[in-house]
């Protein structure tokens, strides 16, 4: 294996150790925002506004989760490529 | 026209006569009766929380204008640049704390101005933001905690057992990863919200009972 090939290897296990971990924090934010948006309509049974209101969250929380793993997928296609910006969080 | 005297501090019999225009004996009444919550000293002096006093004057129909700050509320900043996750253990924690103010910011530069306007009782924060230095931010609540008895909880993605041991070693009274048990998030701020004046109520209530069952 030449010097070049083996800096290119080594700069692709880099960009995915990086996207990786940076994959994982996007991921675990809106794990966080489901549990407790569970744990609050397990509270608000009887509140249907509220029950509504953690809904979208869980909603929004699971398109956070699946842009996460289109980005994982992006640097398992191309680890060369950095990796691309994480979504706006959403209110 | 003259400013009303704001109050702050548990008021004592005589105080709350002259509010209320009446005799130290009927304030006395008014608490035996229950009407008006109270507690002792330990030299076994009755004082009442503004709170209290403004509930009591509510209550009874009492046209007496009376100003207050509520010293017995407990006053918690969340900062952190998740805005769903900020918004969320706010609705967690306003439900679980009715007594607690939250307030929160996204912005850590913000955060710290909050720190010096509004004085939280307990600074929620993840010490991993982005445009911030988190170290440094706990450094200065590190400070504060020693003058102002201010609490932090960090709250983060970020949690290793070597974070844990920087960041408390820093100013973090507790360490909580974000995927922790929404019911031991809720009890860890509970604990570190007591604010001085809600532990001077616990500690003198205890006593009275003390002394009660003796």
């Amino acid at each position: 294996m030449t010097s070049s090939s083996e800096g290119d290897l080594q700069k692709q296990v880099e960009n995915l150790k990086a996207g990786i971990r940076e994959v994982a924090h996007e991921i675990n934010n809106p794990l966080g925002v489901m549990r407790m948006a569970l744990y609050m309509m397990q509270a608000h049974k009887n509140d249907q506004q509220k029950q509504e209101h953690y809904w979208e969250l869980l909603n929004a929380s699971i398109e956070r989760i699946e842009e996460g793993l289109k980005r994982l997928r992006a640097l398992r296609e191309n680890p060369q490529a950095p990796p691309p910006l994480p979504p706006q969080s959403t209110s | 026209m003259s400013t009303p005297t704001t109050y702050k501090k548990p008021l004592g019999v005589g105080q709350v006569a002259t509010i209320c225009r009446v005799s130290k004996k009927t304030v006395l009444n008014w608490i035996y009766d229950g009407a008006l919550k109270a507690f002792t000293t330990y030299g076994g002096h009755y004082r009442i929380w503004p709170v209290n006093l403004k509930k009591f004057l509510d209550a009874s129909g009492m046209d007496i204008p009376f100003d207050y700050v509520d010293d017995t509320i407990t006053h918690i900043l969340i900062i952190d640049d998740e805005k769903p996750f900020a918004q969320m253990l706010t609705s967690v924690i306003t439900a679980e704390l009715p007594t607690v103010d939250v307030f929160t910011t996204e912005d850590p530069y913000e955060g710290v101005l909050l720190i010096g306007e509004r004085k939280p009782h307990l600074v929620i924060f993840d010490a991993r933001m982005q445009h911030i230095d988190g170290m440094r931010l706990l450094a200065l609540l590190g400070k504060r905690k020693a003058t102002h008895g201010i609490r932090v909880l960090v709250v983060s993605n970020h949690v290793t057992a070597e974070t844990k041991e920087q960041w408390t070693k820093a100013a973090a009274d507790a360490v909580l990863d974000k995927q922790v048990d929404v019911s031991v998030l809720v009890r860890t701020v509970a604990t570190l919200a007591r604010s001085d004046a809600h532990e001077l109520q616990e500690l003198l209530a205890v006593k009275k009972n003390n002394r009660g069952r003796s």
